[in-house]
């Protein structure tokens, strides 16, 4: 028999067995993922484009960043909540968390990989949504920690609702519950002015408008966003929506 | 070694799941924890592996309170669970190896590691095949390989041979043997007693939540002079009503009956049993030593009629 020491995997290096793990499982499906996300993506912005007629290029930029967030969201708020309740219920989850490492970096490295997945579908989108709507992109390198931040925030949030939801029908009411808040009541497809006043009284406390205004912020240029303002809420939020999920993932029954 | 003391779990006030139960596993000992479904041996092994916390009792591995300490419960158990595990889309080449490389194994080491348990478990046929075209019986032993890759101080085994064929179950208990002998305490869980008899050294007997007998395997079984069992199977459409008198705590199922005989009356049994044969009563029957079994089922009902 081959003895190995047991010692377990450092952290760093349990994040990227994890992070194979879920690549070799997803291999198969992954183009398919691919090319939905650039579908969805692009679609949304398209779509909602239809329902506005003559789309100038600043409202068109509002349609094409707010399609990239909520395709961010569409997996930290719709996905990984479904995978947390649904691994949770097949006794997965279990399995996954009798394994040496911090339950943290399970959750870093299955939000690493759906990050990538949607990557390519999400560039593309903004590519092919800047022409159809004439507006320029001004990428700025905070995009990425900007990103990082409200995947990583939206996330936290999902997580923690999949893993107390008690079935994957509560979970899934409560994600389009989310969506729909998300697509129509918040200040993601158009500026806050148009909600009504209690509504935006709402959104300065959710992290749906710093969300929003830090990607529109770092992707097209001439927005009028406060990103210091933005930064500290949805860092606020981000520590919330982690401690919750880390307390719910410590749970024992 | 593994060291459970006076383990209590309420899910809900008064509802205890385990009560009281203490239970130790050394280095190099396979240990069978017995008992019907609803018993308390799940309870008891989520509260090992830190999946669940005991209302009150200690649970050590090598001295270390785990319950304080489920990191090290994590790194120093090994867990096959009774569900499924997560490989849908992994070969159990894959599986085997990450799960050896999450617990200490290079990336060479934990292929090498994971060809050999496969070679020994007789799956190579399937060794690149993904997850979803595994048969339950193959994915269950490539989840007994997970478990045993990189074995740690506690092997807990949850019904390891469900599914899995008779041939494939005799390598698996080899392996098991191994793994104790590598120095690591096995607890297996499992209601299959005739099996548990042969694979274990020491056995636990669980029900209504509580170890209700615990010894080796011989000192669980009735002595000598305690009695034989005859077991009936009846020709379809006739009865061996009455029975005679020697034949104690008899009980039917289907065509088959199963009852006790003490060690003076088997020459009676026996002439009765070929009489009975004879005149088309009986199809078969045989008389031997109580097992195991008898003894599980003796004891599962008593404890259920003193609950009731």
């Amino acid at each position: 028999m081959i003895a190995i020491e047991p010692r377990p995997a450092s952290s760093a290096r349990a994040y990227t067995i994890l992070c194979r793990w879920r690549v070799a499982q997803l291999g198969q499906e992954l183009p398919g993922i691919l090319v939905a996300q650039v579908l969805f993506a692009t679609g949304t912005a398209i779509g909602l484009g239809f329902l506005i007629p003559d789309v100038d290029s600043q409202a068109g930029a509002y349609l094409a960043t707010g399609a990239f967030l909520i395709n961010l969201l569409i997996i930290a708020i719709a996905m990984v909540p479904g995978m947390m309740t649904e691994a949770r219920v097949t006794g997965s989850l279990d399995y996954m968390w009798s394994l040496p490492f911090p339950r943290l970096v399970y959750l870093l490295a299955e939000l690493t990989i759906w990050a990538l997945a949607i990557l390519p579908g999400m560039i593309i989108s903004l590519v092919v949504t800047s022409i159809r709507f004439d507006f320029d992109l001004e990428i700025s390198p905070l995009v990425v920690p900007a990103v990082a931040l409200v995947l990583l925030t939206a996330s936290s949030v999902g997580a923690a609702i999949g893993l107390r939801s008690p079935s994957q029908q509560t979970t899934n009411l409560f994600t389009n519950f989310v969506l729909i808040i998300v697509l129509l009541f918040s200040p993601v497809n158009f500026p806050a002015d148009r909600l009504p006043g209690w509504l935006q009284g709402v959104h300065e406390v959710l992290p749906i408008a710093p969300m929003a205004d830090l990607v529109r912020a770092t992707l097209v240029g001439g927005v009028e966003t406060n990103v210091p303002t933005d930064l500290v809420a949805l860092s606020l939020w981000c520590v919330l929506g982690l401690t919750v999920t880390i307390r719910s993932a410590r749970r024992t029954a | 070694m593994l060291e459970i003391q006076e383990v209590t779990k309420e899910y809900k006030p008064g509802m205890r799941a385990n009560d009281r139960v203490s239970l130790a596993v050394r280095s190099g000992e396979v240990v069978g924890l017995l008992g019907p479904n609803g018993a308390g041996k799940t309870t008891l092994v989520r509260q090992v592996i830190g999946l669940a916390r005991p209302t009150s009792g200690t649970i050590r591995i090598d001295g270390v309170d785990v319950v304080r300490r489920p990191d090290v419960a994590r790194s120093s158990t090994c867990w096959q669970p009774q569900t499924q595990v997560p490989i849908r889309g992994l070969s159990p080449i894959q599986a085997i190896s990450l799960v050896a490389e999450l617990r200490g194994a290079t990336k060479s080491e934990a292929r090498a590691r994971a060809e050999e348990l496969i070679a020994k478990l007789s799956i190579q046929e399937w060794s690149t095949s993904f997850g979803w075209v595994l048969s339950g019986g193959v994915a269950r032993l490539v989840a007994f390989a997970m478990a045993v890759a990189v074995p740690g101080k506690v092997v807990i085994l949850d019904e390891p041979t469900n599914d899995v064929d008779p041939l494939r179950r005799r390598l698996l208990w080899q392996q098991v043997r191994e793994i104790a002998d590598g120095g690591s305490a096995v607890l297996l869980v499992t209601h299959n007693v005739l099996e548990a008899e042969r694979a274990v050294d020491h056995l636990a007997l669980m029900d209504g939540g509580r170890v209700v007998a615990a010894g080796t395997p011989s000192s669980l079984k009735p002595g000598k002079g305690a009695g034989f069992r005859l077991e009936l199977l009846i020709e379809p459409g006739s009865t061996v009503d009455p029975l005679p008198a020697f034949v104690r705590d008899a009980v039917q199922a289907g065509r088959r009956v199963l009852g006790e005989v003490a060690d003076a009356d088997i020459e009676d049994a026996v002439g009765w049993a070929r009489e009975a044969q004879r005149a088309g009563r009986v199809e078969e029957f045989s008389i031997g030593p109580s097992t195991l079994e008898d003894v599980y089922v003796r004891l599962v009902e008593q404890e259920q009629e003193a609950v009731a």
